[in-house]
């Protein structure tokens, strides 16, 4: 006897992936936080966080939503403008640090002048340029509605029982002068990029536990006893500005966040680590779950992980999602917003 | 006037409608004189009726029985080919200020005389000036004049007709008189908004998002004299309106502040003259 002779056939490669089903492998997720129809949950991440936050919707979780749209718009149209993708109108958070500097706005409640880009004469919340398309009027609606999205975000949280949050990037680019890191580089979508004052950075493995632990005490301090699922973005980097192939980034910062959320997750109860990343990049699936474009998840892909997440949470038998139309908007997939695409517009 | 119209004679418009073209037609009724430029004729119809008038082959024609009833009682016709004109005009059919009534009832800008509305109750959502106009572009866009406006308009594609494009417009449909004030209830909203100064703003906005709502229409606010305020037409041009009748003319009830009178509408068809060009 030794520990291997009495392993469900899960904890082996041959009949776990190889010999397996890669839309219905067994025993991959064992939930540690659980969640039912009544629980409050609040949801946060990269792009592929929206898929998660609709399904649970669309499975009659409870998710929470601070800022629901309030004129009427059609979906795509308040899908671009960053209504009903997550629990908040914060837009995509790639980066654990992203995150917890956006906690530490909700709890100071401050919003900052030298966060507003220009473009044409229209100005955008640089902490979120993807949530306006039009951009704002003056310095001062930016402000004004900053200092509300703080507001509804803290009520929002407050009532949060769990916070599923999907880690996207390691990549980013910081405000030297402040530390504060942008969502998207400057330029892109607004603003101007000053080489003498935004810094690239790649997030070690290091910097990325300890911001997740910040965060989740930033969390608990909004609502006692807060847990987290977390789980990693499948979808690779469009680009990387490390200097190096892009393939090599999109494992490394991968590969980052995956430890990260394990080990973080080994190391509280109260936090699960649901393996999105996993299920999708299974090489058993040969790929299958990726759009032509190698990047997008397919919508299989998607419901592959959302019937897994839901099943373990024994909440399969609720209906499913809705497919929602793509909005017409740079950036859009599969019903996605997605700013980090917008740097595809950049490649030779 | 067109170019082809300069050569022909008058510019042929086809006004249509719902019950707000009866000022209209009730003031070129009275005398086509001021007008010569135009020949224009009528098409009247319920809301619903209109709802249903599509473009088949270059005609104008209802999509269902109730719809040609209507049609035919109010217009004794039903149907009216593209080519025979060389402007529309919608007129009403909801493309009015009620439009940005709609997303001010839940949610406020910053720019609006009586602030963002924080601390009310029911609360009020704080929303980008650009949003808040692009709910009320979509509101004209989806507006039963707003869609049949831009049914028109691909129904006259260049292969549809020989000749310069025909024009298409849309009036707005004018504000409740400043005498609905006696129906406090009926139009709270509109009054309230009046009364904590936000119905320029609001104007403004209307104004905005209905000439970028409809790509290839213009857009025909109403006139300023008519005005009171930003939410409301004058009294005087409002007293002594009539319905929408095939043949004899029936006032509206007294206590009508929704449609406009002769005097109202004889301004319509200055700016319908005017944006077709100068006569020659």
């Amino acid at each position: 006897m030794h520990p291997y002779s009495d392993l469900p056939p899960e904890a082996f490669w041959r009949s776990g992936v190889a010999g397996a089903d890669p839309a219905a492998l067994d025993g991959v997720y064992a939930p540690k936080v659980r969640i039912g129809p009544q629980t409050r949950i609040a949801t946060a991440g990269s792009c592929f966080a929206q898929h998660i936050g609709r399904a649970l919707r669309g499975a009659g979780v409870t998710v929470l939503d601070a800022e629901p749209a309030p004129v009427a718009l059609p979906e795509a149209t308040a899908r671009a403008f960053g209504y009903g993708l997550f629990s908040g109108r914060y837009g995509n958070i790639y980066t654990v640090r992203q995150l917890v500097q956006l906690l530490q706005d909700v709890q100071s409640g401050e919003a900052y002048e030298a966060f507003v880009w220009e473009r044409d004469g229209r100005f955008f919340d640089a902490l979120r340029p993807g949530v306006e398309p039009l951009g704002m009027e003056s310095p001062e609606e930016v402000l004004f509605l900053r200092r509300a999205h703080l507001a509804a975000l803290r009520g929002m949280l407050a009532e949060a029982e769990v916070f599923v949050f999907t880690l996207g990037l390691t990549e980013a680019w910081i405000d030297a002068p402040t530390g504060r890191v942008f969502q998207t580089c400057p330029g892109v979508i607004a603003g101007r990029f000053d080489p003498a004052r935004h810094v690239f950075c790649s997030f070690t493995l290091a910097q990325t536990r300890a911001d997740l632990e910040t965060a989740r005490g930033l969390l608990r301090s909004l609502r006692k006893r807060m847990r987290m699922i977390l789980t990693v973005s499948p979808v690779p980097l469009t680009a990387t500005a490390s200097g190096g192939h892009v393939l090599p980034a999109t494992v490394q910062s991968k590969a980052v966040l995956r430890v990260a959320a394990g080990e973080f997750a080994a190391a509280h109860r109260g936090v699960d680590y649901f393996p999105s990343y996993e299920l999708i990049t299974n090489p058993a699936a040969r790929g299958r779950f990726f759009e032509p474009n190698l990047r997008a998840v397919t919508a299989e892909g998607v419901q592959m992980v959302m019937r897994t997440f839901l099943a373990a949470q024994g909440l399969a038998e609720a209906r499913a999602p809705e497919p929602v139309a793509a909005p017409e908007v740079d950036g859009a997939e599969e019903g996605v917003i997605c700013e980090e695409m917008l740097l595809d517009a950049f490649a030779r | 006037m067109t170019a082809a119209a300069q050569e022909t004679g008058p510019c042929r418009v086809l006004v249509l409608g719902n019950s707000h073209i009866a000022a209209v037609k009730n003031a070129h009724g009275q005398s086509a004189a001021p007008w010569p430029g135009l020949a224009v004729e009528f098409a009247g119809g319920q809301l619903e009726t209109l709802a249903a008038l599509e473009v088949q082959e270059g005609r104008l024609i209802p999509r269902t029985e109730a719809a040609g009833r209507n049609l035919q009682a109010l217009n004794q016709r039903a149907e009216w080919a593209l080519a025979d004109y060389d402007a529309f005009v919608v007129v009403g059919c909801r493309v009015g200020i009620n439009l940005a009534q709609v997303p001010y009832r839940k949610a406020r800008f910053l720019g609006l005389p009586s602030g963002t509305g924080q601390g009310v109750e029911p609360p009020l959502a704080p929303v980008s000036r650009a949003m808040f106009e692009l709910s009320v572009r979509e509101g004209v866009a989806q507006s039963v004049g707003g869609a049949l406006a831009l049914r028109l308009v691909a129904g006259l594609q260049p292969e549809e007709r020989q000749g310069p494009a025909a024009r298409v417009m849309v009036a707005e449909q004018p504000r409740p008189s400043f005498d609905c004030r006696r129906q406090p209830g009926k139009f709270s909203g509109l009054l309230q908004a009046h009364r904590v100064g936000d119905g320029l703003v609001l104007s403004d906005v209307f104004e905005g998002a209905a000439l970028r709502a409809l790509p290839g229409v213009t857009f025909l606010p109403q006139p300023e004299q008519t005005r009171h305020g930003g939410m409301f037409t004058l009294p005087r041009y409002s007293v002594g309106s009539v319905r929408l009748t095939a043949g004899e003319s029936i006032a509206h009830p007294e206590d009508d502040f929704i449609h406009a009178n002769a005097e109202y509408g004889a301004l319509v068809l200055d700016q319908i003259a005017e944006a077709l060009g100068p006569v020659t």
